[in-house]
């Protein structure tokens, strides 16, 4: 567990923007994750002849870190049950909690394609959802393969534009998961020659490319 | 491998106790057969088996590391 086990916090700041980037320094988390409470905020300086102000927060993140640190609990005991022998390093991002793994020699948590590494991050998903209140989205990372897979995606978005725009014909991309998908629809928004579908179904769902007549 | 199975059906269901893993070894391969509560059952097979089908990628990716080719079985 690498993260801050300091869970609340007093800092002040000339504003309130000011004190919520000073608390977000100190704990080390993203400023949207903080809650805060304004425990102080006064103008000082004799009858406001030297107007200097200052406001004080306390400031601390969203659940504390419990639910950082269930995730990154249970991971581990998958992990060791695996008999693989790795760290886990969790954050608070904008997007969710980010775990990351550390210590994969052979691969094996990543997988083929990346297969285990999205299987042990949909099953950390599912418990961390398992009350249905609650919506936490967790995502898995290794040896920043999720920033690798990012760029092939965007690679191979390219290459297909290219193909398509050559032959005048729709090429269909090989099946992706709904955030890969939503990756290579991005990557060929701005493009006014081509237009992005997702057609099938489940596992066999694929973005489609087509060229724009005009 | 039973433990690991165990590990994942329990913190997925309602009612961990009811959870039973059994194993059955053979010379190559290893069935891990799971069985949990009727009403529970949703929860390890998941939307459109995606729960059962991540189960089986994370057992497979641990047989691996005992030479061994491991099936997951879900008995009701």
């Amino acid at each position: 567990m690498m993260h801050s086990t300091e869970s609340e916090i007093i800092v002040e700041g000339n504003d309130l923007e000011d004190a919520l980037a000073a608390a977000s320094e100190r704990l080390g988390v993203d400023r949207n994750i903080l809650e805060y409470r304004v425990i102080d905020s006064n103008i000082s300086g004799i009858f406001g002849l030297f107007k200097k102000r200052k406001i004080t927060i306390k400031a601390w993140w969203r659940d504390g870190g419990h639910a950082l640190q269930e995730a990154e609990q249970f991971l581990l005991g998958i992990l060791s049950h695996m008999r693989i022998n790795a760290r886990v390093t969790g954050k608070e991002t904008a997007e969710g909690l980010t775990l990351i793994i550390d210590g994969d020699r052979d691969g094996l948590i990543i997988g083929r394609r990346g297969q285990t590494l999205d299987a042990l991050q949909y099953i950390t998903n599912r418990y961390m959802q398992r009350d249905q209140t609650r919506k936490t989205r967790v995502i898995l990372d290794c040896e920043g393969y999720r920033r690798r897979r990012e760029q092939t995606i965007i690679r191979m978005a390219q290459n297909i534009a290219r193909k398509v725009k050559r032959t005048g014909k729709s090429v269909a991309a090989q099946p992706m998961d709904s955030s890969e998908r939503r990756l290579f629809h991005l990557a060929l928004k701005t493009d006014r020659d081509l237009c992005t579908e997702s057609h099938g179904e489940g596992d066999k769902r694929r973005v489609v490319v087509y060229p724009v007549k005009k | 491998m039973k433990e690991l199975i165990k590990l994942i059906a329990q913190s997925l269901v309602d009612n961990p106790d009811s959870v039973e893993v059994d194993e059955v070894k053979g010379e190559q391969t290893v069935v891990v057969e799971l069985r949990v509560a009727k009403e529970d059952m949703g929860k390890v097979i998941g939307k459109e088996g995606r729960t059962a089908h991540a189960m089986r990628t994370i057992l497979s990716a641990a047989s691996m590391k005992i030479n061994k080719r491991a099936v997951l079985e879900i008995l009701e």
